[in-house]
């Protein structure tokens, strides 16, 4: 039972470029294999694994000019 | 007596405004000269325009079989079944039109015009587009393409085709004036206005619609001097035409000299009084500054002079409402009812005037008449609302046939609806948008508007009243335009996909209503607030919840700042319950249907559909929709006040067939669903079936509370976004349901389906989203997909393509790393006609769902056998058996 056992969050990552990028899972390890999912390893590379910042849902709006 | 006799004879009849004394000179000519097609088509055109649509399709249909190589009724027989409602039928006869002729452009057009209309419309494009390969210099191809483009939101390429229509056939003059209107729209009116005066100066002075038109062009680009100095020019070339006095009439009002086009029309009525539509116009005139005494003695004329034309009973009653005669307007449109009991807009100016006279049961019971009435299947005399005295389109159809006068019904249109005509009106449009024509089809589904009911039933109890026009009741941006005139304020309730019509209806009403004010707001300020703020035909966009401020910010728009942030109540139970009259009202209806409206005419259940909500967000945080994210948490409905209100309208408008409950996630707050339970089969008027949403976890978290819902509420379709089958594109997605959720609910709705079925009752069915293009998806995983779908025994899927919409994690994530692939301008749509994703191979996808990889799917599907993750499927049962 996922989502009552198992919340996940939102996180951002900062990026090498200075930009962020937002995922989410059950941690920011989990939040972080999520974008490997979709994203490229030149991609992934661009990601600094260990900035992982905890936001909320209703947060995700105000980072939109910062993601990359 | 000869044939050409018997067309001037018909023709004078039709000046006259005797329409059924024309139909007779048609039936002579076809007794007479039964081997001539012009008894038949003179007849059967003037049967279209009055909306008889059996009779017109009848004597097409006997054309077809007399005259088996004339296409053009066989191209009237598609659009007459289209008209009707019929689209289906339609496109067999589109299809089979080409199959006999080939080499002819029309069915091609038809079968294109049959494809939209079913809202096929990347397909019908695609049609017109090959059509344009094949028949490269056929003008109407093109004018049909700027028609679609039009309607798609792209003015700039529809004037540009419309254009190209033209010069492609310089003698059809109304395609030049198709391509001045569309130029006009697209607030290119210095483009209308040298395209026009150029063809005047070379050749064709004489054509009095151009002149028309250019007094039309000028006064859209503010320059109503010279629109005034256009329409004195065509008085003095055609004297004798009372569109150059029209024109006149409508280029002084312009300029604010009310009373010289009263005075100019008065003068004129000497030579023009018998002309129905001459004297429509100048009682509307009459009406201008709120002079209403002045019409008053024109409508009676018309009344004496024109006893079977609708409008003059029409605007005799409506103006003794707005001199505030109510029983004497009462009196009138009841007069209207026995004249023309065809017609129901009389009941409809009843129930308004006995709503205004504050008679709640009269207004009631005036609505239930119509209600009543219109019960029968739909017949021809029900067809489009008329927009016009109906004598004026048979005599521009037959002109045409002649070569005469080019006259088109729009323009006709715009010549009668001139701006500032109706100062009694309330000063506030809303304007409710959608897929432009989607109340036009019988066939369509459609859901009403919660937001603008919610919206306009506040403002109306805080005493300010509102007109309403829909996009979704008409079928160009050309018809909407005379239907935003005369109004200081426009309200709009915009989201994602309705965005591009809200720009452009935005700046249509701007061109229309100088100094007015365009109020907006709705899902698309909270996710894309720099996408309102660029358009700057916006003057106030409201950020969030409307339902606290809207009646200050309409009464008072210009205390507030551009951006204006609104509040929510704390409850929904707070919310009056919608006024669902104030919802717009489609135009047709399936002729084996009852008008159920303010219902909805259909859903997933029985017919009709009450559409109600008993909470707002869903508080889970799915990547592709976020909605928790922009939209505040708000106390649910108390159990009590939803049951009411489904009583209320089962009362009042019922009975209701079936429910919808569009909560964004219904099977949530237990407690809450255990009240429902208990009450919702005691306290109901009955026990209706209904559709609601729910999620896999829920359902495995709180089983025997979902099984006690189906068995003892009627819940009987239940909704689940499911969207993959594939645990990696679920994490993906942030759904928070891993493949095993998802298992067993399929399981459980399987088991619960079978159950209802095995006791005789409707068993459940089960409504699921799926996706497919999701970045990072691999073709395993939509096989997983593919696979999963046929676990479910009663499966409703609804397939689409992941799009990144704004406000939404991934959406934004997509978007901003440059991979988005749609476009503002052309709406945000997750349907599976078009590529949404860079990097996706959308062409993958489309063989799959044509099934080109069943092997493929097939082999998961035995893997998931293997699994033992899903009881309950039969098809599962068939695999072991089989194995």
């Amino acid at each position: 039972m996922s989502s009552f056992t198992h919340p996940h969050r939102m996180y951002l990552f900062d990026m090498k470029n200075g930009k962020k990028k937002l995922s989410y899972g059950t941690s920011a390890s989990d939040a972080y294999e999520v974008l490997a999912l979709r994203l490229s390893t030149e991609e992934m590379r661009e990601i600094l694994p260990e900035t992982a910042q905890k936001i909320r849902q209703t947060e995700i709006h105000q980072y939109v000019a910062l993601l990359g | 007596m000869t044939q050409q006799d018997l067309t001037q004879q018909a023709l004078h009849a039709l000046r006259a405004g005797q329409t059924d004394g024309a139909l007779a000179i048609y039936a002579q000519m076809r007794r007479l000269f039964p081997q001539e097609r012009a008894g038949y088509w003179g007849a059967a055109e003037i049967c279209l325009l009055m909306g008889k649509l059996q009779q017109a399709l009848d004597l097409y249909q006997e054309m077809r079989v007399k005259f088996p190589q004339d296409v053009p009724p066989q191209v009237k027989v598609c659009e007459c079944l289209l008209l009707g409602g019929l689209p289906k039928v339609a496109l067999k006869e589109a299809s089979a039109l080409i199959q006999h002729h080939p080499d002819t452009v029309e069915g091609y057009l038809v079968l294109a015009k049959t494809q939209h209309s079913l809202g096929q419309r990347n397909t019908a494009l695609d049609t017109v587009l090959d059509t344009a390969k094949k028949f490269p210099r056929i003008a109407e191809v093109d004018s049909l393409l700027a028609t679609m483009l039009e309607e798609q939101g792209d003015i700039n390429g529809a004037a540009k085709k419309a254009l190209t229509a033209w010069r492609k056939a310089p003698d059809k003059l109304e395609l030049l004036i198709t391509a001045a209107n569309i130029f006009i729209y697209a607030g290119r009116a210095a483009d209308a206005i040298r395209h026009l005066q150029d063809a005047i100066l070379h050749g064709h002075a004489n054509t009095i619609a151009l002149h028309e038109r250019l007094v039309y062009a000028y006064t859209e680009a503010d320059l109503p001097q010279e629109a005034l100095t256009a329409a004195e020019a065509m008085t003095a070339l055609f004297p004798d035409h009372e569109e150059g006095w029209l024109a006149k009439a409508s280029a002084l009002m312009a300029l604010g000299r009310d009373d010289d086009a009263f005075a100019c029309l008065a003068e004129q009525e000497v030579h023009f009084g018998t002309s129905p539509s001459f004297m429509n116009y100048f009682a509307q005139v009459a009406t201008c500054g709120r002079h209403y005494e002045r019409a008053l003695p024109i409508y009676r004329t018309m009344r004496e002079r024109f006893p079977d034309f609708p409008p003059a009973f029409l605007g005799y009653g409506q103006t003794l409402r707005d001199l505030g005669r109510l029983d004497d307007a009462e009196e009138a449109f009841a007069d209207i009812i026995a004249r023309f009991p065809q017609g129901d807009r009389a009941y409809g100016l009843l129930a308004d005037t006995a709503r205004s006279n504050l008679n709640a049961e009269k207004m009631l019971h005036y609505n239930s008449l119509m209600r009543e009435k219109f019960n029968a299947p739909l017949p021809t005399e029900d067809a489009p609302p008329a927009h016009d005295p109906l004598p004026d389109y048979a005599e521009h159809v037959l002109a045409q046939e002649k070569g005469g006068s080019i006259m088109t019904p729009r323009l006709r249109l715009w010549v009668k609806n001139p701006p500032k005509i109706m100062e009694s009106r309330p000063p506030v449009l809303w304007l409710d948008l959608g897929p432009m024509g989607e109340m036009l089809k019988a066939e369509e589904w459609y859901w009403h508007d919660h937001g603008l009911g919610l919206l306009r039933t506040i403002l109306h109890q805080g005493g300010v009243q509102t007109d309403l026009a829909s996009v979704r009741t008409v079928k160009s941006w050309s018809e909407l335009e005379p239907k935003l005139k005369g109004y200081t304020m426009l309200c709009m309730n915009v989201r994602s996909y309705t965005y591009p019509y809200a720009r452009l209806a935005a700046a249509m009403f701007k061109r229309l209503n100088p100094g007015a004010k365009v109020l907006v707001g709705g899902m698309h300020a909270s996710v894309a607030l720099d996408e309102m703020l660029e358009v700057e035909d916006f003057d106030i966009i409201c950020q969030g919840p409307g339902e606290n401020i809207i009646v200050d910010l309409v009464r008072n728009p210009d205390a507030f700042p551009r951006l204006v942030k609104g509040t929510s109540a704390k409850s929904m139970g707070d919310w009056p319950m919608i006024d669902r009259t104030l919802w717009p009202r489609p135009v047709y209806r399936r002729s084996d249907e009852p008008d159920c409206w303010p219902l909805e005419p259909r859903g997933w259940g029985a017919s009709p559909v009450a559409s109600v909500l008993t909470s707002r967000v869903c508080p889970w945080q799915c990547a592709f929709c976020n909605e928790g994210s922009y939209i505040p948490a708000m106390g649910r409905r108390p159990v009590e006040q939803v049951i009411e209100e489904l009583n209320h309208i089962n009362r009042t408008w019922g009975p209701i067939g079936s429910v919808v409950i569009h909560d964004s996630n219904f099977f949530q707050q237990p407690t809450w669903l255990e009240e429902w339970i208990d009450k919702y089969p005691r306290m109901a008027d009955k026990t209706w079936e209904y559709w609601a949403a729910g999620r896999a976890d829920t359902l495995r978290r709180w089983p025997d509370l979902f099984e006690a819902l189906v068995m003892k509420t009627n819940l009987r379709t239940i909704s689940i976004g499911l969207e993959s089958g594939s645990n990696n594109m679920l994490r993906l997605l942030n759904k928070e349901c891993t493949e095993e959720d998802q298992y067993f609910a399929i399981s459980l709705i399987n088991k619960l389906g079978d159950k209802l079925e095995a006791a005789g009752q409707k068993p459940l069915t089960f409504w699921t989203n799926l996706m497919f293009g999701i970045p990072g998806e691999s073709r395993h995983d939509a096989f997983k997909t593919m696979a999963m779908l046929r676990t479910i025994h009663r499966a409703n899927p609804s397939i689409a393509f992941f799009a990144p919409y704004p406000g939404a994690a991934l959406g934004y994530q997509v978007i901003a790393e440059n991979k988005s692939m749609m476009s503002k301008n052309k709406g945000y749509q997750r349907n599976v006609n078009d590529e949404k994703v860079t990097g996706v191979d959308y062409a993958f996808y489309w063989d799959m769902l044509q099934g080109k990889y069943e092997t493929e799917v097939v082999a998961c599907f035995e893997q998931l056998r293997q699994s033992g993750m899903v009881s309950h499927s039969r098809a599962l049962s068939i695999m072991e058996n089989l194995t």
